[in-house]
């Protein structure tokens, strides 16, 4: 049968499961019919919640299923990898599938990284392929396949994995989605376009005086805007209201860059 | 609101092509790299023709072009089946009632959450369109970075063969199927709550 007839019968199907156990067997399969030994699907979050019952999924907190190697697993969300992967920061950067010897074309590769990349040889993942899942208003995520120690990358399987790694994590997506929707205690926040403004002057280094000038308003009233959108978001600090209106896409980090 | 512009009410709309030719020339040509042919200003090819047909979001303030996408016609020569025809593995889909998406172009002024929305007014104009045009599907070649983001949307999408790289990048071709509740499905983030087409005014013909 043709690679793309196998990534349809894995779209049709995932498109119907109900729950993320049904979409672990799946992936599990479909690794296999490519040649990969491991994935990880996840959002590029805290990941403590995680385990192996998959709950967090389905009661809508994250996308996080795997097959890595359990000690790993362990390690990796005690020691909060997540937020160190070189391979995850690389999928940051960019939006199309790369392979995980090619990240320093996206970061600049630290000791720490490096440290990082050896541990993760030394749990037994060789080699791999990271299909980027980053979606505005929403958790970077990633989708990514493995090989074990002395299994060689299925470098010509690549195109397909970039398909079904796409249409997987949008499987997840979907049920936490779903999950989330059920919950109808979720906040709503909305801020008003002045909040906005002033959150975007703060995650650009301005003072409250400097924003008040730039935007034409008191130094009182830009005060008044950022406790108002810290109140309306539950945080303390400016800086956390900058991450959270970024997490949400409220604001990109192009704009604070321009 | 967004206008469909055709070749019958092309020149009421000088301002908001001209603009619309400028920054398909400032995304496609510098930011994204591709190559295209253009005249230093404005991108054309030879797909934008009197077949084709424009779903354009306009800038109230100033007339200017914030969003568009270009529709040709598969029953005619367009660009998957005179270009790409390769990423398609059972033969290029053509049929009246699917429109090859083309040129998905958000004006790079855009900021983040004005960006969102005029992507989501856009959108929610390309399935009111379909639905209206009595169309089945549409179709497009995406670039492979593109692809989570076009599915998040939740409406259902299949691909028509696998990726290839193409002058460096990996793109892909993808079917979108267009039913009556394709807009009621698409996930929150992509809504749109008001409908957006607008039926634009259109010279009378003149009884010769």
């Amino acid at each position: 049968m043709s690679q793309l007839a196998d990534v349809q019968r894995f779209i049709d199907a995932s498109r119907k499961v109900r729950c993320a156990k049904e979409l672990e067997f799946l992936i599990t399969d479909v690794c296999l019919e490519m040649a990969f030994d491991y994935f990880a699907l996840i959002h590029h979050v805290d990941l403590t919640p995680l385990n192996p019952s998959l709950n967090h999924v389905d009661d809508g907190s994250l996308v996080a299923i795997t097959n890595y190697p359990e000690a790993w697993v362990e390690a990796y969300v005690a020691r909060n990898i997540v937020a160190n992967d070189p391979v995850l920061l690389a999928s940051e950067r960019t939006n199309a599938g790369f392979i995980w010897e090619d990240v320093g074309q996206f970061i600049p590769v630290t000791q720490e990284h490096r440290l990082v990349t050896e541990d993760t040889r030394h749990a037994g993942l060789a080699a791999g392929y990271t299909v980027p899942a980053n979606v505005p208003g929403e958790a970077n995520g990633s989708c990514n396949f493995a090989v074990r120690t002395g299994h060689a990358l299925p470098t010509a399987n690549l195109p397909m994995a970039q398909v079904v790694g796409a249409f997987a994590f949008q499987a997840a997506r979907t049920l936490v989605l779903k999950a989330k929707e059920r919950d109808a205690n979720a906040p709503k926040v909305a801020l008003t376009q002045r909040q906005l403004e002033c959150i975007l002057f703060v995650a650009r280094g301005k003072t409250d005086w400097e924003i008040g000038k730039i935007l034409g308003i008191s130094e009182e009233t830009v005060k008044r805007h950022l406790a108002d959108a810290r109140e309306r978001y539950d945080v303390s600090k400016r800086m956390q209201v900058v991450m959270r209106a970024v997490y949400e896409g409220k604001i990109a980090l192009s704009d604070i860059l321009h | 609101m967004i206008s469909i512009i055709d070749r019958y009410n092309k020149t009421q709309h000088g301002r908001l092509i001209r603009t619309m030719h400028a920054e398909r020339k400032r995304v496609f040509v510098d930011l994204m790299r591709w190559n295209l042919g253009h005249d230093g200003d404005q991108e054309h090819d030879r797909f934008d023709d009197d077949n084709a047909q424009y779903l354009v979001l306009c800038n109230p303030e100033d007339g200017d072009h914030l969003a568009s996408l270009r529709l040709l016609r598969t029953d005619r020569p367009h660009l998957m089946s005179e270009i790409f025809p390769y990423l398609c593995e059972a033969g290029v889909p053509s049929a009246s009632s699917i429109r090859e998406i083309t040129r998905f172009c958000l004006s790079p002024r855009l900021r983040a959450a004005e960006r969102l929305r005029a992507r989501n007014t856009l959108v929610r104009g390309m399935v009111e369109f379909g639905l209206m045009s009595g169309l089945s599907a549409y179709t497009a070649v995406c670039e492979m970075g593109f692809l989570s983001q076009v599915l998040s949307a939740g409406w259902e999408v299949n691909p028509l063969g696998l990726p290839q790289i193409v002058e460096g990048q990996m793109i892909g071709a993808f079917r979108i199927t267009i039913t009556p509740d394709t807009l009621s499905k698409m996930v929150a983030s992509w809504q749109c709550s008001e409908p957006v087409l607008r039926l634009v005014e259109r010279e009378p013909a003149i009884a010769a």
